[in-house]
């Protein structure tokens, strides 16, 4: 898959980057923040994003929900330092396919929700 | 003259007793020759009237010392005994005396006690030159008339023959005509006193004319009896008694000015018992006789006066109805009060009110400082409550952003590196990795739980219903959340009812052995109720180690309430109540 990175931590951005690829994505493109993810969308036409929640400027799932308002939006997999638990009732309204804490990401992870 | 009297008061009824005692020793002769001229009727009617004046203005004078009515009164009662001293057959300068006086000088100080009273001075100029007029013509053109009079031509039995030494140039034509004009004068002038009067009637106000009804009441009376006598249908020993009620009706007047001295004691008294500010307008009122009375502080923070319960007093401006007198103390402004102008009359008075008052009023607004300085405490128990829970919330941010973030790249190399060895790996090597992805997992967790326990971050987000879900369910005692808010509040109520929950979950696990727990966070009115009760051992105090002691000063530096329920063996329950204040910090 087609796989933009958003997250304002360049040092997970690299990271994710290398697992991504490691689990036989192409990685098209990365973002810091909410506005620079809109416009990579638009130019890049990903078919996956990897959406941290904490952005400077917003937060993922405001993202989410603009990108699902657009014709042709790509999957979204939120990930956040924090766990799931805490994010339990925004999750459950998010046009988001899933969540990962960052500490669990791997390829394995990814299928699943992804597939899920 | 209220001073002057006041100083005459305090040195000696008992002298002024005493000197009209002998005044009237001095009067019996005079008396006796009136007794022996006009006859029994006569002389008791004559005797009453001098006595009833006299004893009335005593009492007055007594009673209402500042007041000038008592004197002028007791004037009246003297100049009226000494005019019958021109009765007496001799000698001379005695009955002289007695003519001298017989201008009518009584009706003179009647006058002045009907264009002064209920107050203390002759205010206006009309009436200051009438006065001065009526004591020219009772003396001066009196004395004309005596000058001429000529007694061999008014021959009567019962007239006065007391020797009349002004009498030097004695003509019985020009006395007549002196005489005449006395007596024109005389009525022209009693009749503008008493149009005088009518007209201050009329621009009186309510505490003006209840001193001054009484005194209407007996002169129309009085005035009423005289009509029927110069008709002829009652004798004069009928109608004269009938000015006896006059002096009764100033002193029913006189006593009706509500304040003296014991009043305003009575004020003191009251005062001393009673300082919150609404009770005091209220004693003062009814020490002034004053319903209409408003009472004022001044409030430095605003620059205006205020009334008790905290409404800005408008001071009116022009309004003859309206009189205003200010309080300052020390060189402040203290209060003000708002009156009928009629409380001026009495000079003495307002002042002797203010003087009782002043401590009153010192003690309410010192009151109303200590409460605005306990507000201030109260503030800044908030802000440092408030600024505390700021630093935490930025230092879970920098956990978030800093350690955290870079545990969470080490993880992930870690993996990254375990698959890239894949299957060619030493077991050795895979041991290791192993049990690192274990340790940076571990620290992972358990910084998670650090900065949850520092400032939960679903808390900030999302606000205190998923926060105590999160609570719930993380709970190591089954906890049952059986209502929680709709909406969310503000930032610190938030916070504190999160951490009154986490605080007794805490407790509920570690210290009372509770099996099962509820939690419940409603809205009631304008504060937040958070109950949270468990079934355990109970027994819990403010004392050290529970942390409740803390969770209570937090939810007081809110202005909240936090009440503990833990009979031994029956379980605790804990209910805090939180303010949701309009000026806390703002809604995150």
């Amino acid at each position: 898959m087609r796989v933009l990175v958003v997250d304002d931590h360049d040092g997970f951005r690299r990271i994710a980057a290398l697992l991504l690829v490691a689990a036989g994505h192409q990685v098209v493109g990365e973002a810091a923040d909410g506005r620079g993810a809109l416009d990579a969308v638009r130019d890049l036409a990903p078919d996956l994003l990897l959406l941290d929640v904490q952005l400077p400027d917003t937060d993922g799932f405001a993202v989410a929900e603009a990108l699902a308002r657009s014709p042709t939006p790509p999957l979204v997999v939120l990930v956040s330092t924090r766990e799931a638990e805490d994010y339990a009732e925004l999750l459950a309204g998010s046009p988001a396919r899933g969540f990962i804490g960052k500490d669990k990401l791997s390829a394995q992870t990814l299928a699943a929700t992804i597939g899920a | 003259m209220t001073r002057a009297l006041g100083a005459l008061n305090r040195h000696g009824e008992r002298r002024r007793l005493v000197a009209l005692a002998i005044f009237y020793a001095l009067m019996v002769p005079a008396e006796i020759a009136y007794f022996e001229t006009r006859g029994t009727a006569y002389g008791i009617v004559d005797l009453l009237s001098g006595l009833t004046w006299t004893a009335a203005g005593l009492v007055a004078w007594h009673k209402r010392p500042a007041n000038p009515a008592g004197l002028l009164m007791v004037a009246y009662g003297v100049v009226w005994v000494v005019a019958g001293n021109r009765y007496l057959d001799g000698p001379d300068w005695a009955a002289t005396v007695g003519w001298v006086f017989s201008g009518g000088t009584h009706s003179a100080c009647a006058a002045v006690l009907l264009l002064v009273f209920p107050g203390t001075r002759v205010k206006a100029a009309f009436d200051r030159w009438l006065l001065g007029f009526i004591w020219l013509e009772v003396t001066v053109l009196y004395w004309a008339y005596l000058l001429f009079r000529d007694p061999a031509s008014e021959p009567c039995d019962d007239c006065a023959e007391g020797p009349n030494a002004l009498g030097i140039v004695p003509d019985a034509d020009v006395a007549e005509t002196v005489l005449n004009l006395w007596s024109t004068v005389s009525y022209f002038t009693a009749a503008i006193v008493l149009l005088r009067l009518g007209m201050r009637w009329r621009a009186a106000s309510a505490v003006a004319r209840r001193a001054l009804a009484p005194v209407l009441l007996t002169g129309a009376v009085a005035i009423l009896f005289l009509i029927v006598y110069v008709a002829g249908a009652i004798s004069y020993v009928v109608w004269a008694p009938a000015l006896c009620l006059i002096p009764l009706g100033f002193l029913a007047g006189v006593l009706r000015t509500r304040v003296t001295r014991s009043t305003v004691g009575e004020l003191v008294v009251e005062l001393a018992e009673m300082p919150a500010p609404d009770r005091l307008r209220q004693a003062l009122a009814r020490a002034l006789g004053d319903p209409t009375l408003e009472l004022g502080f001044w409030s430095q923070d605003l620059g205006t006066y205020v009334t008790a319960d905290g409404q800005t007093l408008e001071l009116p401006e022009s309004d003859p109805r309206r009189d205003v007198t200010q309080i300052d103390y020390g060189g402040q402004r203290q209060a003000v009060l708002v009156h009928d102008p009629a409380l001026r009359e009495d000079e003495g008075l307002l002042e002797a009110v203010e003087a009782a008052a002043r401590l009153a009023l010192q003690n309410a607004r010192l009151q109303a400082e200590v409460m605005a300085q306990l507000e201030e405490v109260r503030r800044s128990r908030q802000r440092i409550v408030e600024a505390g829970d700021a630093q935490r919330r930025r230092i879970e941010r920098d956990l978030h952003d800093g350690a955290q973030q870079r545990l969470v790249s080490l993880a992930l190399s870690l993996r990254i590196l375990q698959s890239e060895l894949g299957n060619a790996a030493d077991p050795k090597v895979e041991a290791l990795l192993d049990q690192a992805g274990a340790e940076a997992e571990g620290a992972i967790s358990e910084l998670r739980e650090l900065a949850r326990g520092i400032h939960p971050a679903v808390l900030v987000d999302s606000g205190l219903a998923p926060a105590l879900e999160g609570l719930a369910r993380r709970s190591p005692v089954p906890v049952e959340v059986r209502e929680l808010p709709a909406t969310r509040l503000p930032a610190a109520v938030e916070v504190a009812a999160y951490f009154v929950c986490s605080e007794c979950i805490v407790n509920a696990a570690r210290h009372a052995h509770a099996s099962a727990m509820s939690i419940v966070a409603r809205e009631d009115h304008d504060s937040l109720v958070v109950e949270v009760s468990d079934d355990g051992v109970g027994g819990a105090h403010f004392g050290a180690g529970s942390g409740l002691a803390g969770l209570r000063d937090r939810v007081e530096a809110l202005g909240g309430t936090l009440v503990v329920v833990s009979p031994p063996g029956r379980g605790t329950r804990i209910t805090a109540r939180l303010a949701i204040a309009r000026d806390s910090s703002a809604v995150t």
